[in-house]
């Protein structure tokens, strides 16, 4: 879309646009990345995150200095990985010891790789590796621990899948091995990250001892992936909805594209969306557990994009015909709300989930269930943030007041008296004039006894004039 | 523990919820002596279980009461008995004297029995609309610490006194506690299910009252009966609850509006459109239904107080039965107004639009194609298959059919294959979650929380602890008779099936309670 077409749809859609502005105009980044201090090796990692990702690398540059390189190179180095494990032009043979001694190649210095395609689009990050290795080395070991773990699991978790995947057929069938994939891509990272906002004191470790609150904030963002993608995946020969669910709908995968099955398309997408939908309740008990704004930020964003995006999938045959977004006006309002805190956020889940929840039509075979998932997203809402408490409504049953409401009922009152105050001055100040007019009439002689006579005789006007008597 | 209270009394013990709670103590604790008080004999739409004494006593009378309690001398009272006005009654001021009566009075009577004749436990079922009847104000994620409304309706307002009553009558020789329950659904409802299904046949689906974003909890009558069990079991032993008062529910609320579509759905009827009208304009058409049915002297459906009713929020938090009782919903919501639906159109004698008639089971991992599961040829059929070795098979199918005299396998497939899914399935399964394997050789690796039960030579149960009816622990079921099956017969059949990954299906009641009268017919090996 060129400028003129942006003109045009701004124009008819002045709510975006109001949306864009406000998030440009009135966001303030909790912190700064401050370039002059960064060395050249550091300002070049920087340089390969805005390359790799658009969207991660806006909201990892905000975080706070402690984890702001941290951070970022963990999301380089999964990059990495991920350059890896998806060109297909690299045999197994070389790949899966790679993928699996990923770890040990973090502490190499100086290692790159330059086996990738050169199609690959992010063949040059592998390519200069060694300003990740030298980031890497120079971070606190515990940061690095947690990095070199994560990077271990991750790498074996991908080296079994190409292994399986070369073997036999690596599609998704049941609903456990699509929750096993997403844990391997994104699972894992959320742990990891919650490892290291402990680490930095940013988290409640509490978030630690409940691995299923971080698993589901990688699987809310993933799921919501896959089924946005459904499309683009599906031309690309990649199929990760499960077998397991579409196999109740449809009888092969192709038949979901079909204009003929839409209707059994749809049931089939909301089964998806409900089974991401149900993650959403420990998303927001996770993010409850945050303690620094930008480490908030960083989270929150994201997963108000994925529950704004399953809100824009639901019921919504375009999935199966293209690739489809939320606007960036939606966005900008989606980040601007998730920057705030997590009462904020809430809202705009409820609201979301109260737009799905609009969608749900009976014919939909599993339309209580979603109903079910919605209300129990709302319930857990109103826990955290109770819309009316217990005392409130115990003094409403007693007619007791709470300080607040006794200082403004007084204030009220005070209010009136004010108002009655002048009022009776405005009165006896229109008397006194009135007086004076009518005594300064009765003194000019005006006969208020004749008028008075006329008016109870019925003679509200005065007589018609006479005429003159003509000159005889 | 059945020691320590080996009499229990059951007040209203022959209406909807006292019969529940009547089947699943008989079932639980099969050597407890039940006594039904209610005014009205057993009644057909609920079925009580054999072995029951019945007597016919008005609750409204202190000594008609006493002398029961003396005849019987209980040491466990669960009170139930009490006056639910029907809808057209529900918001009206009429039948308040007789309300006050039977909620109230009937209460204290049965209060003052209890205490004179040495009663230990004393369980009263009270309801939620002590708190949610007062509809001015909304009911969100409510406690325990909610105070009940001064001002609701005749129901809640007399419910509300008389467990004032009976928490107060707490006492180191008696303890009480008082469970609310939400709305409730099951078997023999009358009360929410029908008038839903009512709007059907007068083209009212299409509208929508209100935003249609209010939550509700409603609850399957057996959770209410298995939160009654928990109830009675705390105050003969650690007594944690007395004089404590608990919202029982499903714990999945969801809006008023989603209930009424999914009912009708189950009725095959989908709005054709939906039309949205305001709470304050539907209340003034209340309004005038109200006078309207004055002046002519019918009974109104449309009235102000059904208006506020199916615009109202009333959920509550389930934590404080969770955390004392140790109560969670068994039977999920879903499942419940499923099994409601299916009951009621039983009676009304409707052939429901059941899915499961031409139910297909779609080719999974260990794939097999079931199809035609009707009402009554070879409905009633449990299938069990093991993942082997090779997926994409399935090792092995046992149906059951309910119309044979004796169940027995239908179908065979060779080379069962148990241990990895059996492993699999009891570390997937807490304890408590209604689950039964079938299989036809002793399994190697029996999770420690499947009681494993001989039905004959070769076949094997193993149910988790409580399989939704019945449970077959040592080789007895106790709880088996004509009666209770009857209870239990669900007219479309329900199936759950099992595969390595998980629950796929329904639960299938009659089948287990037939696998049940057959372990109690076989000896153990």
């Amino acid at each position: 879309m060129g400028l003129l077409g942006n003109a045009v749809y701004y124009t008819f859609h002045p709510l975006q646009l109001r949306s864009i502005l406000q998030w440009k105009v009135w966001h303030n980044p909790p912190h700064e990345r401050n370039e002059k201090n960064e060395t050249e090796n550091q300002k070049l990692c920087f340089k390969f995150l805005d390359k790799t990702s658009r969207s991660f690398s806006a909201v990892i540059k905000e975080l706070h200095p402690e984890l702001l390189l941290p951070i970022c190179i963990f999301y380089l180095v999964l990059r990495g990985l991920d350059t890896i494990e998806d060109d297909t032009s690299i045999d197994l043979k070389t790949k899966e010891p790679l993928l699996r001694d990923f770890k040990n190649i973090l502490t190499q210095d100086g290692w790159n790789f330059t086996g990738n395609r050169p199609e690959e689009k992010d063949r040059e990050l592998l390519v200069q590796f060694a300003c990740v290795v030298t980031e890497f080395k120079n971070m606190k070991p515990e940061y690095q621990a947690i990095i070199k773990d994560i990077t271990d699991k991750m790498g074996n978790g991908m080296a079994d899948y190409c292994v399986k995947a070369e073997k036999d057929d690596a599609s998704v069938k049941t609903i456990e091995e699509y929750d096993l994939y997403c844990h391997y891509v994104a699972g894992l990272v959320g742990e990891g990250l919650t490892r290291l906002f402990v680490e930095a004191q940013f988290g409640n470790p509490a978030l630690l001892k409940r691995p299923r609150l971080h698993k589901s904030m990688g699987l809310f963002l993933q799921k919501t992936n896959i089924i946005r993608d459904i499309r683009e995946d599906f031309d690309d020969d990649r199929r990760f909805w499960p077998k397991e669910i579409w196999s109740k709908h449809v009888d092969n995968f192709e038949d979901l594209f079909k204009p003929e099955n839409l209707d059994a398309a749809l049931n089939c997408g909301s089964e998806m969306v409900l089974n991401a939908l149900e993650h959403g309740e420990e998303c927001l008990f996770y993010l409850a557990g945050l303690r620094e704004q930008s480490v908030f930020n960083f989270c929150a964003i994201p997963q108000a994009m994925a529950i704004a995006t399953l809100e824009l999938c639901f019921r919504n045959p375009d999935i199966f015909k293209r690739n489809i977004k939320i606007t960036k006006g939606d966005a900008c309002e989606l980040m601007h709300q998730s920057t705030q805190n997590l009462q904020v956020l809430c809202d705009t889940f409820r609201r979301l989930t109260r737009a799905i929840h609009k969608k749900n039509t009976p014919k939909d075979p599993n339309f209580l269930k979603i109903s079910i998932t919605c209300g129990k997203i709302e319930k857990f809402i109103e826990t955290i943030f109770p819309s009316q408490s217990a005392e409130a409504a115990q003094r409403k049953v007693t007619g007791e007041l709470t300080a607040a409401e006794a200082k403004k009922k007084a204030e009220d009152a005070e209010n009136k008296q004010d108002i009655y105050f002048m009022m009776a001055l405005m009165g006896t100040i229109v008397a006194i004039v009135a007086g004076l007019m009518i005594f300064t009439a009765w003194m000019m002689g005006a006969r208020f006894d004749l008028a008075f006579k006329e008016l109870l005789n019925g003679n509200f006007r005065p007589p018609p004039k006479q005429l003159e008597h003509p000159e005889l | 523990m059945s020691d320590s209270f080996p009499k229990v009394l059951v007040s209203g013990g022959t209406g909807f919820v006292g019969s529940a709670i009547v089947r699943a103590l008989a079932e639980k604790y099969p050597d407890v002596a039940i006594t039904v008080i209610d005014q009205s004999p057993p009644r057909p739409q609920h079925v009580l279980p054999e072995h029951i004494s019945c007597m016919q006593i008005d609750i409204t009378s202190a000594e008609a009461v006493m002398e029961a309690f003396r005849a019987t001398t209980p040491n466990v009272v669960v009170h139930t008995g009490g006056l639910i006005p029907g809808l057209a009654e529900r918001f009206g001021r009429q039948l308040e004297q007789k309300a006050w009566k039977t909620n109230f009075g009937g209460t204290r009577n049965m209060l003052d029995a209890a205490q004179q004749t040495g009663v230990i436990a004393f369980v009263y079922t009270s309801t939620c609309c002590v708190v949610t009847d007062d509809t001015s104000t909304p009911h969100p994620n409510i406690t325990e610490e909610w105070p009940s409304a001064a001002r609701s309706t005749i129901y809640g307002e007399s419910k509300a006194a008389a467990e004032e009553l009976v928490l107060k009558a707490s006492s180191s020789k008696m303890a009480t506690c008082a469970l609310r329950p939400s709305v409730l659904c099951g078997p023999g409802d009358c009360q929410l299910i029908p008038p839903i299904h009512a709007c059907i046949a007068k083209y009212e689906t299409p509208f929508l009252i209100g935003d249609g974003l209010n939550l509700w909890d409603i609850t399957h009558v057996s959770n209410v009966a298995d939160a009654h069990i928990l109830a009675i079991e705390n105050l003969v032993s650690s007594r944690t609850a007395a004089g404590e008062s608990f919202f029982i529910q499903n714990n999945e609320p969801i809006t008023f509006r989603d209930l009424c579509l999914a009912i009708w759905a189950h009725f095959g009827h989908i709005p054709p459109f939906e039309l949205r009208i305001p709470e304050s304009l539907a209340h003034f058409a209340g309004l005038a239904c109200e006078t309207v049915t004055r002046v002519m002297g019918t009974t109104a459906t449309l009235s102000r107080g059904t208006v506020r009713d199916a615009c109202a929020i009333r959920y509550a938090s389930g934590e404080k039965a969770k955390e004392i009782l140790g109560y969670e919903a068994r039977i999920g919501i879903e499942e419940g107004i499923r099994l409601s639906c299916e009951d009621y159109a039983s009676r009304l004698g409707v052939r429901l639009q059941a899915e499961s008639n031409t139910r297909k089971i779609w080719p999974m991992h260990g794939m097999f194609l079931f199809e035609n599961v009707g009402k009554r040829d070879m409905a009633h059929a449990a299938y069990w298959h093991w993942a082997s070795n090779q997926p994409e098979c399935p090792t092995q199918i046992n149906c059951v059919s309910r119309d044979l005299p004796q169940p027995q396998i239908m179908a065979r497939l060779p080379s069962p294959q148990i241990s990895p899914s059996l492993q699999h399935l009891g570390s997937q399964y807490r304890r408590g979650t209604p689950v039964l394997a079938l299989t036809t050789q002793r399994p190697s690796c029996c999770p420690s929380h499947f009681p494993e039960t001989i039905v004959k030579p070769g076949l094997w149960i193993m149910a988790a602890v409580p399989p939704v009816l019945c449970l077959c622990t040592n080789g007895n079921a106790h709880s088996v008779s004509p009666a209770n099956e009857r209870a239990h017969r669900f007219h479309t059949p329900s199936i759950k099936i099992f595969n390595d990954t998980g629950v796929r299906h329904r639960w299938f009641p009659v089948y287990v309670t037939q696998l049940a009268s057959m372990a109690s017919t076989v000896p153990r090996q």
